[in-house]
């Protein structure tokens, strides 16, 4: 389903006269990705792991369309992923870690209407959908303006609106971040139904008990190489062993 | 169901703007009040001037003149600041990347996020022609201010492409727009908004003709104040048609490069 092939991407400061107008958040280029390969199959859940820094958000950027890699190819189903396509686009969901992502002046109701209506929904349907996945997760009966949300209810409103259109890809980048661990587990649950429903499933978590135990595969990045992707099994089962295991790998050279 | 138009994309940008303003609605009734405050303050200048030589071929006096002046100007004001006050509220909400992973078209982000305010200022437009002209001044007929709409709407569409090429520099340099302002000054300066191009220094007159907003006013006084038909604005209403044909390409041209940059360097969202 999802094929990441020979991904490559520098962030470069800026150039010319932009480079006195506008500060780069580096001033020297940095290599976020180096030939990253990954695939994704329907019904498959894959971990994404890495120290901070260590290229997953610039991954995730680049498989939905917000960045433009320097080199290499994201196809999905065979398309290629690309920003000028909106029937590729049309099959990515994304939960992004930013729980500003959401229109704080308007409702949770009124968010997932919103997407889902850009995502290419018809306004019935979009109401239609919003309210399943409100309910879904525990949001219906507090249907107020999401700044008076909390963090875990913004969190939950993320992965409803990545839901909402119903995309072959889902791609979650620390979805249980802001979630007790009653509704972290509710979500695993969730994603592991989606993968059964034929879904490809790419997270990037932190949590190795959490990636360990959901995923069907999973890939280290350090430095924004792939130092090792595999089934989860391959990384081990004793849990001292498991972190040790993924510390080694995931830190990098200069780590 | 998907459907697969833009109507419906726009209709919901439409529907989140207006959900948004209205829990903000006391800033649409202070710009409503500071408008009207404004023309109130030109009708008095008006009288205090009361009808200079400059404008003897015109029916009624300054306050017409410049009533034209303060709604052409509120227009371009709108036009100028709307597109990249749209994308720097994004940026800076948290929502642009947000939007932009959904399989929208930027220029339905651009058109259906201007549509709200585009429409309010339509309003505060009727407030003021209503005011200016059917309280305070002199009333044109009612055919000389249908003729003026196409002026008024050409010019904004100027202006619009101007608006949007500045929202292409936010998109990169997130901060500090430097076209809206310069452009807004230089159009205050030589357009003819609160006097007639014909003060200006010689040398400074025929730059005042690459500006839209020149050929706009000109072609609304010659309508609504000189008493002329429609044939009487064609002219500018050519070259005003001429100009938007060379910007909103020049425009959208800028903004496509603007987010192909910034899709290059990762910073859509970043503020």
């Amino acid at each position: 389903m999802l094929e990441v092939e020979g991904l490559h991407h520098t962030y470069a400061p800026h150039r010319g006269l932009l480079r006195h107008l506008v500060r780069s958040a580096t001033e020297q280029p940095v290599a976020a990705l180096t030939d990253v390969s990954l695939t994704v199959g329907a019904g498959e859940i894959v971990g994404l792991l890495g120290a901070n820094g260590a290229g997953k958000t610039t991954l995730i950027k680049a498989i939905t369309t917000l960045l433009e890699p320097d080199a290499g190819t994201i196809r999905l189903d065979g398309r290629p992923v690309r920003a000028d396509d909106p029937l590729v686009r049309r099959e990515i969901g994304l939960v992004q870690p930013d729980d500003r992502s959401h229109y704080w002046r308007l409702t949770g109701r009124r968010n997932l209407e919103f997407f889902g209506s850009l995502a290419g929904l018809g306004r019935d349907e979009a109401a239609r959908r919003a309210d399943e996945q409100l309910r879904r997760r525990g949001l219906a009966d507090r249907d107020k303006l999401v700044f008076g949300y909390s963090s875990g209810m913004r969190a939950q409103l993320a992965l409803a609106r990545a839901l909402l259109h119903d995309p072959r890809l889902v791609v979650l980048d620390e979805p249980t971040r802001s979630l007790d661990p009653v509704a972290a587990g509710e979500v695993c649950d969730d994603l592991r139904g989606l993968a059964d429903e034929g879904r490809a499933v790419l997270l990037a978590s932190h949590r190795l008990d959490e990636v360990t135990e959901l995923c069907d595969r999973v890939v280290l990045l350090a430095d924004g190489v792939v130092t090792w992707s595999g089934p989860t099994a391959g990384l081990g089962t004793d849990a001292e062993r498991l972190r040790a295991s993924v510390v080694r790998r995931v830190a990098g050279p200069d780590r | 169901m998907i459907v697969t138009g833009e109507r419906e994309r726009l209709r919901a940008i439409v529907r989140r703007d207006v959900a948004i303003l209205r829990t903000y609605q006391l800033k649409v009734y202070v710009s409503f009040a500071q408008s009207i405050g404004f023309v109130v303050s030109f009708y008095f200048i008006g009288r205090f001037v009361g009808e200079p030589d400059a404008l003897a071929d015109l029916d009624g006096g300054y306050f017409e003149f410049a009533l034209l002046g303060v709604i052409v100007t509120s227009v371009i004001a709108l036009a100028l600041r709307e597109f990249a006050d749209n994308i720097a509220t994004e940026q800076r909400g948290g929502t642009l990347e947000a939007v932009l992973v959904t399989p929208t078209p930027f220029w339905t982000l651009l058109v259906g996020g201007a549509t709200v305010s585009v429409l309010i200022t339509t309003v505060e437009v009727l407030l003021l022609v209503g005011l200016g002209f059917g309280v305070l001044g002199v009333t044109p007929s009612v055919g000389a201010l249908l003729w003026s709409v196409p002026l008024l709407a050409l010019t904004f569409v100027c202006f619009a492409a101007v608006g949007i090429a500045a929202a292409a520099v936010i998109v990169v340099v997130k901060r500090g727009d430097p076209l809206a302002g310069p452009v807004s000054q230089l159009t205050a300066l030589v357009s003819g908004a609160y006097y007639p191009v014909s003060v200006l220094p010689g040398w400074l007159q025929p730059v005042a003709e690459l500006v839209p907003a020149t050929h706009g006013l000109r072609g609304m006084r010659e309508l609504t104040l000189a008493g002329a038909g429609p044939g009487a604005m064609l002219d500018d209403l050519v070259v005003l048609v001429l100009m938007a044909a060379v910007l909103v390409p020049a425009g959208l041209w800028a903004f496509g490069r603007a987010v192909r940059s910034a899709r290059r360097s990762g910073t859509l969202g970043t503020y």
